[in-house]
């Protein structure tokens, strides 16, 4: 990091971002005093909050000034109960047991927790926690709060959850906010002022609208845009507004005289969509119980899912899509009914015995490497599966350049960056040539374009295999899926083709999805669904 | 819920169990423990292990956790019986069988001959019993505490704050690393390795290493997150003045358990202390000869 | 030592010669009348002192006979020898001549005794009838020397058993006593407590290549008393003995064997006795030691049995059983157990006194690093242990360390040394091992003063160690550890190895130690050699080197 300066004013919602490694959570670090007090380093210059030089002024002072938030909402609370990890920071300053009281009771309000101050950490949703971290951080009385990518592990609900209070915070309590994300179009809205880092140094610092009019510079760093925003852009009208709402107000000024409502593609209805193949899987009244004292979270599942299918599993948390997906790898049993993967019920059968035939990549893929280098991890499979040894190489050299890590092979996996420790896991899962490939979750915590190389991958060269992956993201879905299924309360509550679904309002808020913005405006301004910039503006313009 | 998550959960219940202090739990706990090894007395052994289960029951555990710890102590006991039976050396022993013929080339000398005693099942019996008693009283204390009553119960005990701290974030992480594990586990499996299916001892160690390697990464990339967090809280800032949010206020219920207890404990402590100088010879009054006879009956 | 063996030698061999000349000296029965030419000297039976004593129907006994020359000059002596038909003389020396005349036994032998004070003498063994009543029988002697004839008669006074027995009678056993059978009242009465019950003697025994074949203890371990009252008006010569039994079998119990045992028969020499003199109207107490090889003697309940014959006779007038304990007083496992504590009372004592300091040197991070590793090894150890142990424990018994020891110790090795690679500080290992005891105590109750002091004395023991060998400072060690290439590691790893299989072997002996002291558990002391051998080291080191290589990749562990 170099020749970074910076004044923030008070009062101030800050969106701070740039390409990864760009020194956005050093300069966080840098704020409250962790550098250069609790790390090594090199140090020069001034950082001064509320006129206190961080430099001069030990960490106990610094610590109340300001607040930092991290991206995991696991790995920021140490707790077992919400109410000992909000007094926690109190508790280190040494505060009298009154005035930690009250300031738990009124960082929980702030956050909307006070009911759960009993609750356990681990009963919590991501955004619950995410919340409870905040709160955590409010308890300090910090006059700025600075938060590291805090909605990048959450679905929608979560993100919302957490996005509202962090504004709510900065216009009730004006609290100055610092958020550092690279998803510009979740949070643009909020922010009022945006600063771009890259390599270590600012490129860009302006006000946020301002800063948006011009959509270059934000690409140049593989930033994205909101939809309005880019649709703003491309339609070359100037002002773009942030949110749907605003936008369908503007589009409906400037395109009342045009013919808007002519439909560009016919999606397919519900059910239409050739199924051909043989059937993958096949369950029948599933049900599925965790726990008796918390209910089913299967409450009769029937599901038919033939080769060749890409299927996203979408729904709330508690939807019971995980716990579905968990058992077409056979590493959950069906408490009753049955389930067919394969051909092969597996009720007694071993995850083993689907090696090579199922592959999963999980939520966290830095649980699924082990071995030394990436060609072990990649040969790992095949050679369990006891292939011959050219076979092993055929299959390491391709999924190995599928995944653009053949450089890599001879690297430690645990030394890799998280995009190329989540290739690497699923290059060893495609190795194995899986004719099911069940993605859990896999657009949490990852930078969107390792998602969307991933996913090209999997759509392209898998195209005879078959997919099943559980999201929250309706663009992902809308690209790759070849057909929903959503999930609420351990049902399923619509099956079918995604432009379909996704059309119904209904159905959308059942699964707390997000629509995109660009299903927004073209439901807005009366048009035929359409779920992308692209489209959009095809739907506009022709 | 598995077998292991079964047994690192606290159940929620207002029994007199549920509702004592943590400290008077941990101290009836240590105090029990010392009596165990103060006592020696068979019937004594019975009647303290069977005063722990009823404390046990009177708790209204689930079914499956009495379940688990039924079949923890047995095994437990039937464990010490088994290596009692093969060791014991009082007299008289009754041979039920030779498993190592004293006469046996080798290794008949260096062991001097392997034989299961039938005296050696009943010693193991009563002396398992100081076992089955810790162990019914140990899951007891975690099955109806919070585990953050019990950190602050060690605080209250002097644990010093760092550990405590320690403590607290191991105990969080407990179940999301059982996950992790979990996970793993799976992901072998469905690479077409058998983890855990194996009798070779070298496979066990391979699969040793390829669980806890990403487990023990996933720690390292966690703590650098929870150190920031941490300090940005001001941990460690000033630990000598730390305060703390809650307190444990003892109830008239937990004085009077705990001075009950420590009566009890000194009273028992102190009678095998004085049989025990007479026992080896230290000292004799005979004054306390019926405090003797006692001793000698009962403890 | 030798000195003292050479000294109770010595009063042994005294107290035996004392007890035969006394026999001799003392004048018979039957007196020498002045101007004969020979002195006739004839006891029946024969006893120790030359008194006249008791004879018991249906016992054996010895007739007594002697002759002295009185004179200077040669004198031809015949003897003839009557006996009452009751007491048949048996095993005769040929130099014997026997005749039987109606109601009696005559018995001829003849001498020469060539100078004064030349003496003759010869014991006869007699078989008393064991159906007569009692009562005074005759018997007669007749001596001819040199046509010189002397006539002696001589009153035998019978007892039957019963009568005999109402004579002498054990009062009361004492035990344990001091030497001259005083009791100790602060002694537990009627157990024998033995210095060590340790057959650690056994293998130096091996070792030394002295054999396997024990030999006798030197001195006494304890001493008894018997106390033996006489009701009789005569003195009572008697040979008591003492013998531990098993209480079931009734067969002597090897190990109590006195050391002078080559001077009684094959068949008695599994016990202690004492030949005494019990003046007639009295009551004696007789103390006699008790002795014992180390190693040998079991521990556990015996049945002390004392017995009591006429000497002279093998007539048991009495058997008395008592009950005895024995119990094992091994300081060894007290030894180790209480310095076990001082040792970790010091530690923790210092690090809580010194407490910033010791703190101070982990950053946070580390002290997070730490904690989940304990997590790590709660869910990886703990737990399956917790249930697998017990498991295997049930199946395979004392052995299941054996099969769960690679889980457990392996692991547990592998995650602790990858940990100390990572945090190459002293401290380390102990603040781990904490971590471990307080999740066990919090999550599954284990909290007692036993476990606190297993977990401790292996934390300490290994914190040691990895400083001693280098681990843990800044040497070669350390730094071959973290910087050599992977094919240069192995001498390094080989150190850590060892040092860790030391103190995780050092460990489980003391564990070993404070369950047999606070638990009373009995373990065989080559069972504890194969568990410290194999679980303690070689696991150990095995789970050491996995460790050292777990650690170096976990160093690359990109964070982000």
């Amino acid at each position: 990091m170099q020749d970074i300066n910076l004044t923030v004013r008070p009062g101030e919602f800050i969106l701070l971002t740039g390409p990864t490694g760009c020194g956005k959570s050093t300069l966080l670090k840098l704020f409250n005093g962790l550098i250069p007090h609790q790390s090594g380093g090199k140090l020069t210059g001034q950082v001064i909050i509320n006129g206190i030089d961080t430099l001069k002024t030990d960490m106990r002072k610094l610590t109340q000034q300001v607040g930092l938030v991290f991206q995991n909402p696991d790995d920021q609370l140490f707790a077992t109960v919400v109410e000992d990890e909000v007094a926690f920071g109190p508790e280190n300053l040494g505060l009298p047991r009154e005035e930690i009281g009250r300031r738990i009771q009124e960082a929980l309000q702030r956050v909307k927790m006070v009911d759960l101050y009993q609750a356990g950490t681990n009963e919590l949703s991501g955004g619950q926690k995410q919340r409870v971290a905040i709160a955590s951080m409010m308890a300090m009385q910090p006059k700025v709060l600075a938060l590291d990518e805090p909605i990048s592990q959450l679905d929608p609900v979560g993100a919302d959850e957490v996005l509202n209070v962090i504004k709510e915070l900065n216009t009730s309590l004006g609290t100055t906010i610092i958020l550092v994300e690279h998803r510009i179009h979740e949070v643009a809205h909020l922010a009022d002022r945006i600063i771009i880092m890259n390599e270590g140094q600012v490129v860009m610092d302006q006000p946020i609208r301002q800063a948006l009019r011009d959509v270059a510079i934000f690409h140049r760093y593989g930033l994205r845009v909101p939809e309005v925003v880019q649709l703003f852009a491309d339609l070359k009208i100037p002002e773009p507004p942030l949110v749907a709402v605003e936008a369908v107000k503007k589009l409906k000024n400037v395109f009342t005289s045009n013919k808007p409502d002519q439909p560009v593609r016919t999606p397919p209805a519900k059910g239409e969509r050739k199924r051909v193949g043989e059937v993958v899987v096949k369950i029948k009244e599933l049900r599925y119980t965790y726990d008796p004292s918390r209910g089913e979270a299967l409450k009769g599942v029937d599901l038919k899912v033939q080769e060749g299918e890409r299927v996203a599993l979408m729904g709330n948390n508690g939807s019971g899509k995980s716990t579905l997906l968990l058992h077409l790898a056979a590493i959950l049993k069906p408490g009753s009914g049955a389930v067919e993967v394969l051909g092969e019920n597996i009720r007694t059968k071993d995850p083993c015995f689907l090696a090579g035939q199922v592959g999963i990549v999980f939520q966290n893929p830095d649980l699924m490497l082990f071995c030394d280098t990436v060609r072990d991890e990649v040969e790992f499979g095949p050679r369990n599966l006891k292939l011959s040894s050219q076979e092993i190489e055929l299959r390491r050299t391709k999924a190995l350049s599928a995944m653009t890590i053949t450089d890599l092979a001879e690297d430690s996996p645990m030394a890799l960056s998280k995009g190329q420790r989540l290739r690497t896991a699923v290059a060893s899962v495609l190795a194995m040539q899986p004719r099911l490939i069940l993605l859990d979750e896999p657009t949490t915590g990852q930078d969107k374009m390792h998602i969307d190389a991933m996913m090209d991958f999997l759509s392209k060269f898998h195209a005879r295999g078959t997919l099943v992956f559980c999201t929250h993201d309706v663009e992902t879905v809308i690209k790759y899926a070849t057909r929903v299924v959503v999930m609420n309360g351990g049902h399923i509550i619509a099956d079918g083709d995604p432009r379909a679904i996704f059309s119904s309002p209904e159905i959308l808020t059942r699964a707390a999805l997000k629509p995109p913005q660009s299903l927004l405006i073209s439901q807005g301004l009366g048009l035929t669904p359409a779920f992308t910039v692209d489209e959009l503006k095809e739907l506009l313009v022709g | 819920m598995s077998i292991a998550q079964r047994m690192i959960r606290p159940t929620v219940n207002a029994t007199f169990i549920h509702q004592l202090d943590a400290r008077v739990k941990i101290f009836l706990l240590l105090a029990t423990s010392v009596l165990v090894i103060f006592l020696d007395n068979p019937k004594s052994l019975l009647l303290l292990f069977v005063f722990v289960s009823a404390a046990a029951l009177s708790a209204r555990l689930p079914a499956k956790n009495l379940k688990i710890l039924a079949v923890l102590v047995l095994l437990a006991v039937w464990g010490t019986m088994f290596s009692q039976a093969l060791f014991y050396s009082k007299l008289p022993r009754t041979v039920l069988f030779v498993i190592i013929h004293p006469k046996w080339p080798v290794i008949g000398e260096l062991t001097g001959g392997l034989f299961v005693y039938k005296q050696g099942f009943t010693y193991g019996a009563v002396q398992a019993l100081r076992f089955a008693s810790m162990l019914t009283l140990g899951l007891l204390l975690s099955w109806t505490t919070q585990p953050r009553d019990l950190l602050l119960g060690l605080i209250h005990f002097k644990v010093p704050y760092e550990v405590s701290f320690m403590t607290v974030t191991a105990v969080r992480f407990l179940p999301l690393v059982m996950n992790e594990v979990r996970t793993v586990l799976t992901v072998q499996r469905l690479r077409g390795y058998r983890p855990l299916k194996s009798s070779n001892w070298i496979k066990l160690i391979r699969t040793s290493l390829y669980t806890l390697k990403p487990i023990l990464a996933n720690c390292l990339r966690r703590a650098g997150t929870l150190a920031v967090s941490a300090e940005s809280r001001g941990f460690r800032v000033n630990p000598e003045e730390r305060t703390y949010w809650r307190g444990l206020e003892y109830s008239y219920m937990d004085r009077g358990v705990l001075w009950g207890g420590t009566v009890f404990l000194v009273g028992i402590v102190a009678v095998k202390v004085v049989y025990l100088l007479y026992f080896n010879g230290v000292y004799y009054t005979p004054f306390l000869r019926e405090l003797y006879g006692l001793a000698k009956n009962w403890l | 030592m030798k000195t003292k063996r050479v000294w109770t030698g010595l009063l042994t061999f005294l107290f035996f010669i004392s007890f035969i000349l006394a026999g001799l000296i003392i004048p018979a029965e039957s007196p020498a009348q002045a101007g004969d030419p020979v002195a006739v000297k004839i006891q029946i039976p024969f006893s120790k002192g030359g008194k006249q004593g008791l004879a018991i129907a249906g016992s054996e006994i010895s007739a007594y006979i002697m002759v002295e020359n009185q004179t200077d000059e040669e004198q031809n002596v015949d003897m003839e020898i009557s006996l009452p038909k009751e007491f048949k003389p048996v095993d005769l020396s040929s130099s014997w001549k026997m005749t039987q005349t109606g109601d009696s036994y005559i018995l001829t032998t003849a001498c020469t005794l060539a100078v004064k004070y030349e003496n003759w003498f010869d014991l006869i063994p007699v078989r008393i009838s064991s159906d007569i009543p009692a009562g005074e029988y005759r018997v007669a002697a007749k001596v001819k020397s040199n046509g010189k004839e002397q006539k002696l008669e001589l009153p035998v006074k019978l007892a039957t058993r019963r009568e005999a027995a109402d004579f002498v009678k054990i009062s009361e056993i004492l035990l344990p006593t001091d030497e001259y059978g005083k009791v100790d009242p602060r002694y537990q009465r009627n157990t024998l407590a033995l210095k060590s019950s340790s057959s650690s003697n056994y293998y130096k025994r091996v070792i030394t290549g002295a054999g396997t074949e024990s030999t006798a203890a030197e001195h006494p371990i304890a001493h008894m008393a018997v106390k033996v009252a006489n009701k009789n008006a005569e003195a009572a010569s008697l040979l008591i003995t003492a013998q531990l039994l098993n209480p079931e079998t009734k067969k002597p119990v090897a190990g109590f064997r006195p050391p002078n045992a080559e001077n009684l028969s094959k068949d008695e020499q599994d016990r202690i006795y004492a030949m005494v003199k019990v003046p007639g109207k009295s009551e004696t107490l007789i103390p006699l030691p008790i002795y014992g090889e180390e190693g040998t003697i079991p521990t556990g309940k015996f049945t002390l049995r004392t017995t009591v014959k006429l000497l002279g006779s093998d007539a048991v007038l009495q058997v008395k059983d008592l009950p005895v304990q024995v119990v094992a007083r091994d300081f060894l496992p007290a030894v180790i157990t209480v310095s076990a504590f001082v040792l970790i009372a010091g530690t923790f004592g210092i690090i809580n006194f010194r407490k910033q300091a010791f703190f101070d040197r982990f950053k946070t991070r580390w002290l997070i690093v730490i904690a989940l590793f304990g997590t790590a090894t709660f869910v990886t150890v703990n737990i399956p242990g917790t249930i697998l142990w017990d498991l295997s424990h049930a199946i395979f018994g004392p052995f299941s360390f054996l099969i769960t020891g690679l889980f457990n110790e392996i692991i547990l090795y592998m995650l602790l040394v990858s940990l100390v690679l990572l945090i190459p500080q002293p401290g380390t290992v102990l603040l781990a091992t904490v971590m471990r005891m307080l999740l066990s105590g919090v999550i599954l109750g284990h909290f007692s003063p036993v476990t606190i002091m297993f977990y401790s004395t292996s934390g300490i023991l290994l914190e040691v160690m990895l400083f001693i060998f280098g681990i843990t400072r800044s040497s070669w060690v350390s730094r071959k550890l973290s910087q050599a290439g992977r094919a240069d590691i192995w001498p390094a790893a080989l150190v850590i190895s060892l040092g860790c299989g030391l103190a995780d072997a050092a460990s489980a002996f003391v564990n070993f130690q404070i369950t047999i002291f606070l638990y009373r558990l009995y373990y065989a002391d080559w069972y504890i050699l194969t568990y410290v051998l194999i679980d303690g080291f070689l696991y150990t080191a095995i789970g050491t080197v996995f460790g050292v290589l777990l650690g170096r990749q976990l160093k690359k562990v990109a964070i982000d």
